[in-house]
């Protein structure tokens, strides 16, 4: 059994199979990797941020004791804070 | 001569088959490269992101340790506050019991509170008045009494009375009235 192919469909076949060759080549070798960094980047950043928030959390609440302090107690840093004339 | 009657077509190297498998893998090329740039622009973003949070993180520690230094320094002053306010109604309280001693017949200049002491100046009409009136009060309290009289123009007498408490004997005291309960 004898295949007749002609030349143009022989360059044709060699050229897909090239290029077919090169997309697998780039997505295993450059895309998948790149993929996996970007999805461990992101689960990163997730956790920074909570961490953030949490300490925006703590800062808020510190604040509000700090707030609540001095007003409770204006009177007395007010006082303190101003020199004694005997 | 010719040997077709018809016209020969032209020939491209681009056949409609090249054309289609270039389209195609161009739009497959393409798409390959979108992602991989999409992928390089969000890591390029996650890091300034991250960067963007840790500084803010760091500035949030600074600000809640300078609060809590704040914090700690309004609560130290409260203490201080209440530890002066205490003082000064036991010193308010010892005053007006002084004033509750002498009695109406003496007349006090000046009175002098030490720290462990009084000194009392001031007018008796005589000594007898001065010593039933103020002296044994003063000697209930006090543990030494020094008393010296000056006479004035008006025969009366002027005196300085000065009054120690012994912190020895005191804390006998303490300890013996403890003993009893």
């Amino acid at each position: 059994m004898k295949i007749n192919i002609s030349r143009q469909n022989i360059y044709l076949l060699s050229l897909s199979i090239f290029l077919l060759i090169f997309v697998l080549l780039f997505s295993f070798l450059v895309l998948i990797p790149k993929g996996k960094e970007y999805r461990e980047s992101r689960g990163e950043l997730r956790n920074h941020s909570r961490e953030l928030k949490r300490y925006k959390n703590f800062n808020d609440s510190t604040l509000q004791k700090l707030q609540e302090l001095q007003s409770e107690n204006r009177h007395i840093i007010t006082s303190l804070d101003t020199s004694f004339n005997a | 001569m010719k040997y077709s009657y018809i016209r020969p077509r032209k020939k491209s190297i681009f056949s409609p088959e090249l054309q289609l498998l270039f389209s195609f893998f161009s739009i497959t090329l393409f798409m390959l490269l979108l992602t991989y740039l999409f992928l390089v622009f969000k890591e390029y973003r996650f890091s300034q992101d991250m960067q963007e949070r840790i500084s803010q993180r760091i500035e949030l520690e600074n600000n809640i340790a300078k609060m809590e230094v704040q914090i700690s320094f309004i609560e130290k002053e409260v203490l201080l506050s209440e530890r002066v306010n205490t003082k000064n109604i036991v010193l308010k309280d010892s005053i007006a019991n002084l004033f509750d001693l002498v009695p109406q017949r003496i007349t006090l200049s000046e009175a002098t509170l030490l720290k462990n002491g009084l000194i009392l100046y001031g007018i008796t009409p005589n000594k007898d008045v001065y010593n039933f009136m103020l002296q044994a009060p003063l000697r209930s309290i006090f543990h030494k009494t020094y008393t010296s009289f000056y006479p004035t123009q008006n025969g009366w007498l002027r005196f300085v009375s000065t009054n120690y408490i012994d912190e020895e004997e005191l804390a006998l005291e303490v300890e013996e009235s403890d003993d009893e309960n």
